[in-house]
C-alpha cells in the first residue's frame, strides 16, 4: 500500500473518531446543559463536577481510562473506545457549559409563551431550549474541536507507546512512526498537509456551514454573523434530495424562534463558576480524594513512592510556569500587535489558524530532528511542546477578546496623543488583560495535559518500545511508565495529586487573577 | 477679511472591500471661524461620524484636504479634542487619571497637571469624584469626565460627536445646557466648536451654524446661520419654521 492512500486512511480513522467524540459531545452537551439549568437539584450537581472537568488535566487520565478498558474489552475496540471517550470528555463539559449558560439566559418572555400557549416539556424542549442554544453550540463545537485535535493526536501517539494500546490507524500513528525514523522527512511532510487540509476541510464543510446556519437562531442580533457559501450549497442539495420526504414532516425547526435584542453574552471558552453553593460539594469530593489517596499510601508496597511523585510534581511544575512565563512575554505584545493590525490583519488570522491547527505533538518529530544533537535535548523536546500547546491559547484569546473594544477607546488615546510608552502602559496593555488572563488559564491547563507525552516520548519501533525523549523527572513521565510497567498505585497517586495540585493553582491563583482582571479591566461594551 | 480656523477643501472617502467600493462622503467643503458653533446633521449612517473623524486627524480621507489654521492635519493635531458618543473612558483610570491622560504630551510637571485636572473636574461639576471608576459614575458623569478630558489642554478647537445621544433625554438636556454655557461664555480656550447630531431640538439649542448633510454618498445639501438669541424659545416662531425647514431637508435626505 503506498504511502498517501495508507495516510488517507489514517486520516479517515482518526477524524471518524474525533467526530463521533464530537457529535457525543454535543448529544450529551444538550442534555446536561438543559438539565442542569432547568432543575435546581441537578444544577447543583452538574455544575461543579463540569467546572472540575475543565479544571483538570484530562490527558492523565488517559492512561487509566485506556487501561481499565483495554482490560475489559481488549482488541482495538476497546482502544477506540478509549480514545473516543477521551477526545468526548476533553470536548463536552464546553458545550454543556454553552447550554447551560444560553439556557439559563433564556429571556423571560419566552417561558411567558411556553406557558401562555401550554407547550408540553418535550416541546419546550425542542422548540424552544435547543433552538435558542443552536448558536452556543455551535461557536463552542468550533473550540472543542481545535482542543478534540490535541487531544486526538495526543491519544493516539501515547497510545502506540505500548504494544497492547496502540490503535491500529491514525494521524499519531503515522507521525509516531516517522519520528522512530521508519518513514522519510517528504512522507511526514506529507502526512502534516494532509492533517492541515482535512482541519481546513471540517472548518469548511462543517463547523462553518454550521454556524451560518445556527444564527438564524441567534437571539441577540449579531454583525459579525459567520457567512458560509458552503451552507447555501447545503441548503439546495437539501431542497433536492429532502424535498420527497419533507411531505412526511410537516414541519422543521427552522424558523427562527424569537427576535428580541438581547445583551450578547460574554464568550469565552474558560468559564469560572461561583462556587460558594457548592462548597459542600467540593468538600465531598476533596474528603473523597483525601480517602482514596490514604488508602493508596497506606497500600503502597514501595514506600517512598510519595517522594518520587512529589519530586516529579516540583520538577513538572517549574518547566510548565518557566514555559509559561517565557510564553506569555513573548505572546502578550505579539497578540496586542495582531489585534491592533488593521492592514493584513486578515491574512495573518489565517496563517495563524493553519499553524495552530497543528497540534504540538504531531510537530514532535521535527521538533527531534531540529534539537537533535543540542545539549539537555529531551528537557528542549518537552519546553518546546509546552510552548507550542500554549501560546495558541493565550493568542487567539487576546484577538477575539480586544476586537470586542470599541474603536473610539483606541481614538481617544490617538486623538489625545500619547506617546507610545504611555499608549502601551494605559491603554494596550490594560486593555488586553482580561483575555490574556482568560487564555492564559487555558493555555495553563492544556501545558498540564501535554505533559504525557512532552517529558516522556516513545515509539513503537519493529515491536520495541523506543524512547525518544524523556526529562530527568517529571509527572507526565512519571504517569507513563507507572502505566507502562503496570505500576497501578504509583500511576493513580501521581494523576491524583498532579489534580490535586492543578486544582489548587486555580482556586488560589487564577480565580483570583480572574476576578481582579475582569473586574478592573474589562470593558463593558 | 478673517482667517478661517479650519477649511475643509473637497473631503471625499470611500471603504474598499474586495473589488467593491462604498463612497460614503462624496464631496464636503466649507470653512469655520472663530466664535462659531457649528453643528452637522444628516439622517443616520450618512457619515457624520466619519466627517468628524477626518477633521480631527483620526481617519486619512481619500481625497481633498483639510487645514487647520493653514496647516493640513494628518494627525490629531495639538489644540484640537474630541469629545465621544460612548465617552471612551479608560474603566481602569479614575476620573482624574482619565483627563490627566489628555496631558500626557506637556511638559508641565505633575503637580500642576494634577491641579488642573481637578480644576477641570470641578468646573464640569464633578467636584467630588476625581477618584472614582468609570462604571462607578452614571452615564452623564461619565460624558462630564469627557467633557472635562477634552477641555483640560486648553484647545482651540472641540469636537463633539453625538456627545449626548448616550444620555437619557432629561440628562442630555441638562448636560447640553451646561456645556453650551461653558463654551458661550468665553470660560475656556475654546474658539470653535464642531459638534455632529442627529437631534433637531439639539442643534437648533446650541448651534450659530447648521450645516446639513445629504444621505450616503455625501455631501452638503444646506449651511443655516442661525441669528436667535440665546436662550433659544421653542415657541418663537423662529424657532418652529427653523425645525419645519430642517425637518424637510432631513427627510428629503432620507428618502
Amino acid at each position: 500500500m503506498d504511502f498517501l492512500s495508507a495516510l488517507a486512511l489514517d486520516l479517515a480513522a482518526s477524524w471518524t473518531r474525533i467526530l463521533v467524540a464530537l457529535f457525543a459531545s454535543i448529544v450529551f452537551g444538550i442534555l446536561v446543559g438543559i438539565a442542569a439549568a432547568t432543575s435546581r437539584v441537578l444544577e447543583r450537581i452538574i455544575l461543579p463536577i463540569l467546572d472540575i472537568l475543565q479544571t483538570i488535566p484530562i490527558l492523565g487520565f488517559f492512561p487509566i481510562v485506556i487501561f481499565l478498558v483495554v482490560s475489559y474489552i481488549p482488541g482495538y475496540i476497546g482502544v477506540n473506545i478509549a480514545v473516543v471517550f477521551l477526545i468526548f470528555t476533553s470536548m463536552s463539559w464546553n458545550i454543556a457549559f454553552g447550554v447551560y449558560e444560553s439556557a439559563k439566559s433564556l429571556p423571560q418572555e419566552l417561558h411567558e409563551i411556553a406557558a401562555l400557549y401550554g407547550l408540553s416539556p418535550l416541546r419546550k424542549l425542542l422548540r424552544i431550549y435547543i433552538p435558542s442554544a443552536l448558536p452556543r453550540i455551535a461557536y463552542q463545537s468550533t473550540i472543542s474541536f481545535s482542543i478534540g485535535l490535541f487531544y486526538l493526536a495526543t491519544s493516539e501517539i501515547f497510545s502506540t507507546g505500548s504494544a497492547n494500546f496502540a490503535v491500529t490507524y491514525g494521524v499519531g500513528i503515522e507521525i509516531a512512526r516517522l519520528a522512530a525514523s521508519a518513514g522519510s522527512f517528504y512522507n511526514y511532510l506529507l502526512a502534516i498537509i494532509g492533517f492541515v487540509i482535512a482541519v481546513i476541510l471540517t472548518r469548511v464543510f462543517l463547523l462553518r456551514p454550521f454556524s451560518a446556519y445556527s444564527e438564524r437562531f441567534s437571539l441577540s442580533p449579531n454583525e459579525n454573523a459567520s457567512e458560509s457559501a458552503v451552507l447555501g450549497f447545503y441548503s439546495l442539495i437539501g431542497k433536492i434530495l429532502i424535498k420527497p420526504l419533507m411531505s412526511l414532516r410537516p414541519r422543521r425547526p427552522k424558523r427562527r424562534v424569537v427576535i428580541s435584542p438581547r445583551i450578547p453574552q460574554a464568550k469565552k471558552p474558560y468559564k469560572l463558576v461561583r462556587h460558594k453553593h457548592f462548597a459542600h460539594i467540593y468538600a465531598l469530593l476533596g474528603a473523597l480524594v483525601l480517602v482514596l489517596l490514604a488508602i493508596l499510601l497506606l497500600n503502597t508496597s514501595q514506600l517512598g513512592e510519595e517522594i518520587i511523585v512529589l519530586n516529579a510534581l516540583a520538577a513538572s511544575f517549574v518547566r510548565v510556569w518557566a514555559t509559561y512565563i517565557a510564553c506569555a512575554a513573548i505572546s502578550l505584545p505579539l497578540g496586542i500587535c495582531i489585534a491592533l493590525s488593521k492592514r493584513g490583519f486578515e491574512a495573518i488570522m489565517s496563517v495563524l489558524q493553519v499553524l495552530s491547527s497543528i497540534p504540538a505533538p504531531i510537530l514532535m518529530p521535527a521538533l527531534i530532528a531540529l534539537l537533535a544533537g543540542t545539549a539537555f535535548f529531551s528537557e528542549a523536546l518537552a519546553i518546546s511542546v509546552i510552548f507550542i500547546s500554549m501560546i495558541w491559547y493565550i493568542l487567539f484569546s487576546m484577538v477575539s477578546g480586544m476586537r470586542t473594544i470599541p474603536a473610539s477607546i483606541f481614538e481617544a488615546a490617538r486623538s489625545n496623543r500619547l506617546g507610545w510608552v504611555q499608549l502601551w502602559r494605559k491603554v494596550y496593555i490594560p486593555a488586553s488583560l482580561p483575555s490574556f488572563v482568560t487564555g492564559s488559564i487555558t493555555a495553563v491547563g492544556g501545558a498540564w495535559n501535554s505533559l504525557i507525552i512532552a517529558e516522556y516520548f516513545t515509539v513503537q519501533s519493529n515491536s520495541q518500545m523506543v524512547v525518544l525523549g524523556q526529562v530527568g523527572t517529571g509527572i507526565g513521565k512519571l504517569i507513563d511508565t507507572a502505566v507502562f510497567s503496570g505500576n497501578t498505585s504509583l500511576m493513580l497517586l501521581s494523576i491524583i495529586s498532579m489534580t490535586i495540585m492543578v486544582v489548587v493553582v486555580n482556586r488560589l491563583l487564577w480565580q483570583k487573577v480572574y476576578n481582579r482582571v475582569t473586574t478592573r479591566y474589562r470593558i463593558e461594551v | 477679511m478673517m482667517k478661517p480656523i479650519l477649511e475643509l477643501d473637497n473631503v471625499r472617502l470611500y471603504f474598499s472591500k474586495g473589488r467593491f467600493r462604498t463612497e460614503i462622503i462624496k464631496d464636503v467643503s466649507f470653512e469655520a471661524y472663530k466664535d462659531e458653533f457649528v453643528s452637522i446633521i444628516g439622517p443616520s449612517g450618512c457619515g457624520k461620524s466619519s466627517l468628524i473623524r477626518i477633521i480631527s486627524g483620526l481617519l486619512q480621507s481619500n481625497g481633498g484636504e483639510v487645514l487647520y489654521n493653514g496647516a493640513e492635519v494628518l494627525s490629531p493635531p495639538r489644540g484640537m479634542s474630541l469629545v465621544f458618543q460612548d465617552f471612551a473612558l479608560l474603566p481602569w483610570l479614575t476620573a482624574l487619571e482619565n483627563v490627566k491622560l489628555a496631558l500626557s504630551d506637556s511638559n508641565e510637571s505633575e503637580e500642576s497637571k494634577e491641579r488642573r485636572c481637578k480644576k477641570m473636574l470641578q468646573e464640569v461639576g464633578l467636584k467630588g469624584s476625581a477618584e472614582a471608576y468609570p462604571k462607578e459614575l452614571s452615564g452623564g458623569m461619565k460624558q462630564r469626565v469627557g467633557i472635562a478630558r477634552a477641555l483640560v489642554s486648553n484647545p482651540e478647537v472641540l469636537l463633539m460627536d453625538e456627545p449626548f445621544s448616550s444620555l437619557d433625554a432629561i440628562t442630555a438636556d441638562q448636560l447640553r445646557k451646561e456645556t453650551h454655557h461653558l463654551l458661550k461664555n468665553k470660560k475656556t480656550s475654546v474658539k470653535l466648536v464642531i459638534m455632529v447630531s442627529h437631534s433637531i431640538e439639539e442643534v437648533i439649542e446650541v448651534s450659530d451654524r447648521i450645516i446639513v448633510l445629504d444621505r450616503v454618498p455625501t455631501s452638503i445639501i444646506d449651511d443655516i446661520y442661525v441669528k436667535m438669541k440665546y436662550p433659544r424659545d421653542m415657541r418663537s416662531k423662529q424657532y418652529f419654521e427653523l425645525a419645519s425647514r430642517l425637518r424637510k431637508l432631513l427627510h428629503s435626505a432620507q428618502s
